[in-house]
């Protein structure tokens, strides 16, 4: 298991100061005559992970140790009326890799204050290759807070503050005088918004008018992470690496909504204007040693100066019109156009104990998209039973290049679809609908010019506290073969059925679902000097996921249990995974829950060379629940 | 041919805001006169449990937040007038389950706004609001008054995304996979906005902060057509829930004028980004070498 001891202790007082504010927060806003509601429950888990248990942290994140569950408080007056006090909490204690915490406050007079945090914990290993030693991990939380003023009969004017910030590290290969060296890239990165909204209530035309600005700030640190380079090379050259460099992006943005709706026409568009300025500054400084250091040693400095600006103008427009006995008719419009420009200023030197060289460079480049859409579809609407189709024109137009090359393209295209809804009762409920589409020109060569597909939903309740479903879903894409015969189709097909008792206190669902991924794509693989094989990229997938699960009450104890099975059975890494889950709860007194659960999770590669990512995971708890 | 589809775009938008300015006419059309109402104390006579539940839910605070009469009114804003009931109470002359008008009476931003984010559910009729949301005469299980979890709702329907949400590598929150809202919106609001405005992609953006640009040099196919261009978002069986095993067979489908330098034989080039770390743009490389 990757060491987490740097990260938790930071984590640990971090947690505490979020608890502490939400926690001070409830005992200061609330006058004594309060009427309190709530619930808490905490516990620990205890896990046992035979196998890979790195594999098993990156896919589930789960570890052992103290939990909260669940923390609710809540508060509402004696007297009766609105709930004005709230607050939430979950997953702090180490054995879950989030954590969430929110509280509001209804102050009055329309008053309304909201505060977030979440905190999401990511770890990573991929246990072959030349970094199955090393673990990427990083955190980001996000802090979030808003003013709302719904007061005024008029309008709602709400202030959005967020903060987001991420630390951690990964590792990373660098490259260097024709060797590869394992790095560590330390993460400091930040991202702070306000966003100023008002809505209206009372027009008839809802109108939504928000102004944001965010700025990102990135601060990222190299370093060599380890003495030995890699892929079994043996010498080590190098002695030295920094990055002290700065990225700050500034990005104010504009957005508007408009919606209207009445008996006979449904209108709504929005259009949004975002321009972002990016600076870049600092420098990388490497150093190697010659002959290990017997020579002395050569530095590489790139110092950088690199601003990139984008503006992106958006807008949406859809109207329905409702002609009379079941015709309606919708018009919609997208259109999205963004351009970036960017410059780079520099200068690479190569500093030696005998001499010194530098070269100044300048590059400057852009990158243009703009897209538009129109759509019409008519529709005719029966008494539980709906039939539509539609014709769809799309055009993208793509510049990007610099003082040598300018590789635009301009593509036109346009599709069509037709489909169909059943709803009269509740016993049978069906839709379906198919789309063809097609274009005249590549952006890249895997584009697919010729896409269809179809999609079709049925539900029924069948009475007695039964529900079955079923669905699929068709993709097909492909393009002509002198441009790179891609063949893409995926399909999937899945069954549901579910019933539950009258009272609630019993009940068991079943689902079983099929996906089938089938990829081809000429390309050509680079072999041993200046030979280019012709090639055939092929990627395809079998999924078979069978779960159940049920529940019931028996007087005081509430059981639950779930069983999942899935398998890819492709000639592509066969794997097949178990996932089990029971639990039990039993009331112990007015309120008061104690809860035991275990559950089981396996991962088993078929192939000889993976099963190294094989693992099978078992995770038992127990936690104490109070309502109050 | 361009230029006709770029007329058929601006057709379709010039028809839309017509549409918006009929729609504001037709704004004072005449309206029905309603049948008799009787309150909500009269209605909890003998549904009180239900009253009660009603008015210590989401609806009922947020009614009484606004005024004592969308108290008094709030059983029959969505049942109907109530007065035959009351005289003569059966199943036949009260509105047992509310249709979607009456939700979208209140609720009449996420009507207009449906239009623009998920015609598919529009189109369909179906979900009809109750087949997600519960009215609030009980706990609901989740927020917004939602009949189960989001990833539950959702996966009535979408059940092969749901599925896929099962496979290893995944967006998951521990045990669980990431509610559905946490990037989609069933109605549409300013986030889809967001999401559909600033192209695909952009949603991820909102938690990936860091690969948000805009870079000095960009990666072509994560600036034209987003994330999803190598990544898959609900889940896969590939590590960095990239859409390919391995990111050689990712990158090569489209670099196939990558030179012969590049022996493909040697571990050091199985794996492109051991060079290219800066994959996702640049501000100091133009090959990517670099971030």
């Amino acid at each position: 298991m990757g060491t987490l001891k740097e990260f938790k202790v930071k984590g640990r007082h971090l947690m505490g100061a979020v608890l502490g504010v939400l926690l001070g927060a409830a005992a200061f806003s609330v006058p004594l005559y309060a009427q309190w509601t709530g619930e808490i429950g905490a516990g620990y888990v205890w896990q046992n992970v035979t196998g890979n248990d790195n594999v098993f942290i990156s896919q589930y994140g789960l570890r052992p140790g103290w939990v909260l569950d669940t923390f609710e408080l809540a508060y509402a007056p004696k007297a009766g009326g609105p709930q004005t006090f709230g607050i939430e909490a979950s997953g702090f204690g180490g054995a879950m890799p989030d954590q969430h915490a929110f509280m509001f406050f209804n102050a009055g007079g329309g008053w309304r204050f909201t505060l977030g945090y979440d905190r999401q914990y990511s770890f990573f290993n991929v246990p072959v290759g030349s970094f199955k030693h090393e673990n990427d991990q990083w955190a980001i939380q996000r802090w979030k807070g808003s003013v709302v003023w719904d007061g005024w009969s008029a309008a709602r004017l709400t202030l959005n503050l967020r903060y987001t910030d991420r630390t951690g590290y990964s590792y990373r290969p660098f490259f260097g005088m024709s060797t590869q060296y394992a790095m560590k890239d330390d993460y400091d990165q930040t991202m702070k918004e306000a966003a100023f909204r008002i809505e209206t209530k009372t027009l008839p035309v809802y109108i939504s008018f928000e102004q944001a600005y965010t700025r990102y700030e990135r601060n990222d640190q190299w370093s060599p992470a380890s003495p030995y380079p890699l892929y079994g090379q043996t010498q080590n050259w190098l002695v030295g690496l920094q990055t002290p460099r700065e990225d700050k992006t500034n990005v104010p943005t504009s957005r508007l909504i408009l919606a209207y709706r009445n008996d006979w026409v449904d209108v709504a568009g929005s259009f949004l204007y975002a321009k972002a300025d990016m600076d870049s500054t600092g420098y990388r400084t490497s150093t190697y040693a010659i002959q290990q250091g017997t020579v002395g040693q050569a530095s590489y400095i790139d110092t950088l100066l690199g601003s990139g600006s984008s503006d992106t103008r958006a807008a949406n427009v859809d109207a329905t019109f409702q002609l009379g006995s079941g015709w309606s008719v919708t018009l919609a419009g997208d259109y999205n156009d963004a351009t970036e420009d960017a410059n780079i200023y520099g200068t690479n030197a190569v500093v030696t104990k005998y001499a010194s060289f530098s070269q100044q460079f300048v590059d400057n480049s852009y990158f243009d998209v703009k897209d538009g859409m129109g759509r019409i579809e008519v529709m005719k609407k029966g008494n539980g039973w709906g039939l539509w189709g539609g014709y769809q024109a799309l055009s993208r137009n793509i510049s990007y290049g610099d003082f040598y090359v300018d590789p635009s393209v301009k593509r036109t295209g346009d599709g069509w679809f037709v489909g169909g809804s059943w709803s009269k009762t509740p016993a049978l409920v069906v839709d379906a609908e198919y789309q063809h589409g097609t274009f005249d020109n590549y952006a890249f060569r895997t584009d697919p010019d010729l896409a269809q597909s179809f999609v079709f939903h049925l539900n029924s309740r069948l009475g007695g506290g039964w529900q079955i479903g079923a669905r699929a879903r068709w993709v097909q894409a492909t393009n002509p073969d002198d441009i790179s015969e891609t063949r893409r189709q995926a399909q999937s097909a899945g069954v549901t059925a579910a019933w539950t008792n009258a009272k609630g206190t019993a009940g068991f669902g079943f689902t079983a679902d099929t996906l089938q991924i089938k990829n081809r794509t000429n390309a050509f693989l680079p072999l041993h000097g200046l030979v280019r094989v012709p090639w055939v990229s092929v990627y395809n997938t079998d999924v078979l996921a069978i779960g159940t699960n049920g529940h019931i009450k028996l007087g005081r104890w509430n059981l639950d249990a779930d069983l999942a099975y899935l398998r890819n059975s492709s000639n592509y890494e066969p794997v097949t995974n178990w996932n089990a889950g029971v639990r039990a709860a039993v009331d112990v007194f007015k309120g008061g829950q104690v809860i035991l659960f275990g559950q089981y999770r396996s991962y088993v590669q078929e192939w000889d060379a993976l099963t190294m990512e094989n693992y099978y995971a078992r995770r038992y708890g127990v936690s104490l629940r109070w309502r109050f | 041919m361009a230029r006709g589809r770029f007329s058929i775009a601006a057709v379709t938008l010039g028809l839309a805001l017509g549409g918006l300015s009929l729609g504001l006419l037709g704004a004072d059309a005449p309206k029905a006169k309603a049948p008799a109402l009787v309150g909500e104390e009269t209605c909890a006579t003998c549904h009180e449990d239900q009253a009660k539940a009603f008015l210590a839910g989401p609806h009922g605070i947020k009614m009484a937040a606004r005024s004592k009469t969308m108290v008094a009114e709030s059983c029959e804003r969505c049942h109907g007038p109530g007065g035959a009931h009351a005289d003569d109470p059966n199943k036949t002359n009260i509105v047992r389950f509310p249709k979607d008008e009456a939700c979208l009476s209140c609720h009449n931003s996420a009507a207009g706004l449906m239009a623009i984010s998920l015609p598919g559910h529009a189109r369909t009729q179906f979900p009809k609001c109750l087949d997600c949301h519960v009215p609030g005469h009980a706990p609901a299980p989740a927020k917004p008054l939602l009949a189960d979890q989001p990833a539950v709702v959702c996966g009535k329907c979408h059940g092969d995304v749901l599925m896929s949400m099962k496979l290893p590598y995944t967006h998951r929150k521990g045990n669980e996979p990431f509610q559905c809202t946490a990037c989609h919106t069933a109605h549409g609001d300013n986030r889809t906005g967001r999401m559909r405005q600033m192209g695909p992609g952009a949603v991820c953006l909102t938690c990936h902060t860091e690969m948000s640009g805009p870079y000095v040099f960009p990666h072509p196919p994560r600036a034209i057509d987003g994330c999803v261009q190598c990544h898959t978002a609900h889940g896969t069986l590939n590590p960095m829930m990239l859409n390919r095993p391995s990111v050689a067979q990712q990158c090569l489908e489209c670099h196939t004028t990558v030179t012969s330098r590049h022996d493909i034989t040697k571990p050091m080039y199985q794996n492109c980004q051991n060079c290219h770390i800066g994959i996702h743009g640049s501000n100091h490389n133009r090959f990517l070498l670099d971030e």
